[in-house]
């Protein structure tokens, strides 16, 4: 086995967090997001050493993990929401560093409470900073689709970060508010 | 409408970011996936993998197609221009309408059976009484010869 084959390894797992995420975000299931990232990692990998030229690795992975979705979870709606519960530890983790951490607990809630179509686009542009053709073309939506998603997504934000009391102390408390309403 | 202490897009974008830095697929599934990834290409057959092997041009089929169907088109033209040649130049020559005759002064067509002009049987060549015949319609009688005459005065016999 070369070391060119080991780097074409690596580069293209330097994407698996973002295919994680994605799914993670689709499916709300911890295992199943990764059972999935193997599977879209498996087949691209083949496919590539098949010949298949790539011209936007992220792009094409993505593309790659909603397809086998679709296939394998057809009657699974896009409206699931993810159980922090399970999820959340990492999260937390990485938002110790953060001053503003209650914002952003209240930030992922509040996404969470978005419709599906909505929190997938402002997950896309706002995370993986995909485009919004990139968006279009990955969510089968139009452009000027979702660019209407984004902007009520991100109206809706506005609305649901405004009703938090900014005086709130405890934000995991305020994470268990939210998903009770 | 925002209000002034509303979030701006950026902060949105900016706390989601945040939010999702630390979501990330395990480590041990990751070290999992890319020993499968390797295993999964070592397990190839030599020559596959590390090489990659130029895609079969899948425009060899169509070439084919193309160059026997130009080849079938060709033959069939060249054929229909020797059929072409060997004909007979007088089989193109429309058949010469049959002269009008008493029976049938304006030529109109009848019957073909009682028309002896284009009946099948009547091919062979005319008899002198029978084209004698057709020249007498044609012309005039005596009496109008005459008659043709008379109104033309330079056709007057001259005085002996």
């Amino acid at each position: 086995m070369t070391q060119q084959t080991r780097r074409e390894a690596d580069e293209l797992l330097a994407h698996a967090d973002s295919v994680y995420r994605f799914l993670l975000r689709w499916l709300a299931d911890v295992h199943l997001a990764e059972d999935m990232t193997q599977q879209t990692f498996l087949r691209a990998w083949s496919s590539m050493r098949d010949g298949t030229e790539i011209r936007s690795p992220r792009s094409w992975l993505l593309r790659i993990a909603r397809n086998l979705v679709s296939d394998r979870f057809r009657e699974r709606p896009v409206d699931q929401v993810l159980d922090w519960d399970v999820a959340g530890p990492l999260t937390w983790e990485s938002s110790k560093q953060l001053t503003d951490r209650e914002d952003v607990a209240i930030a992922m809630a509040a996404l969470d409470r978005l419709p599906g179509r909505q929190r997938m686009v402002l997950h896309l542009i706002a995370v993986e900073q995909l485009s919004v053709n990139e968006t279009a073309e990955l969510l089968e939506l139009s452009p000027g689709g979702v660019r209407s998603h984004l902007a009520t997504a991100r109206a809706r934000m506005r609305e649901l970060l405004n009703e938090q009391d900014p005086d709130r102390k405890d934000a995991s408390t305020t994470k268990s508010d939210i998903s009770s309403t | 409408m925002n209000s002034p202490e509303s979030p701006k897009n950026e902060e949105i974008d900016s706390l989601l970011r945040s939010g999702h830095v630390g979501i990330r697929l395990d480590a041990d599934v990751r070290e999992r996936l890319r020993d499968q990834m390797l295993a999964e290409n070592a397990a190839r057959p030599a020559g596959k993998g590390d090489e990659r092997e130029p895609l079969p041009e899948r425009t060899s089929s169509w070439r084919r197609l193309t160059l026997a169907t130009a080849a079938l088109v060709l033959l069939t033209l060249g054929l229909a221009l020797f059929q072409a040649s060997e004909k007979p130049i007088t089989q193109n020559v429309p058949e010469p309408e049959p002269l009008p005759n008493a029976a049938n002064p304006l030529n109109e067509r009848t019957n073909p059976s009682d028309d002896r002009t284009v009946a099948s049987e009547d091919r062979s060549p005319r008899s002198v009484i029978e084209v004698q015949d057709h020249i007498a319609v044609a012309l005039p009688s005596s009496n109008e010869a005459i008659e043709i005459v008379q109104l033309f005065p330079i056709f007057e016999p001259e005085e002996k």
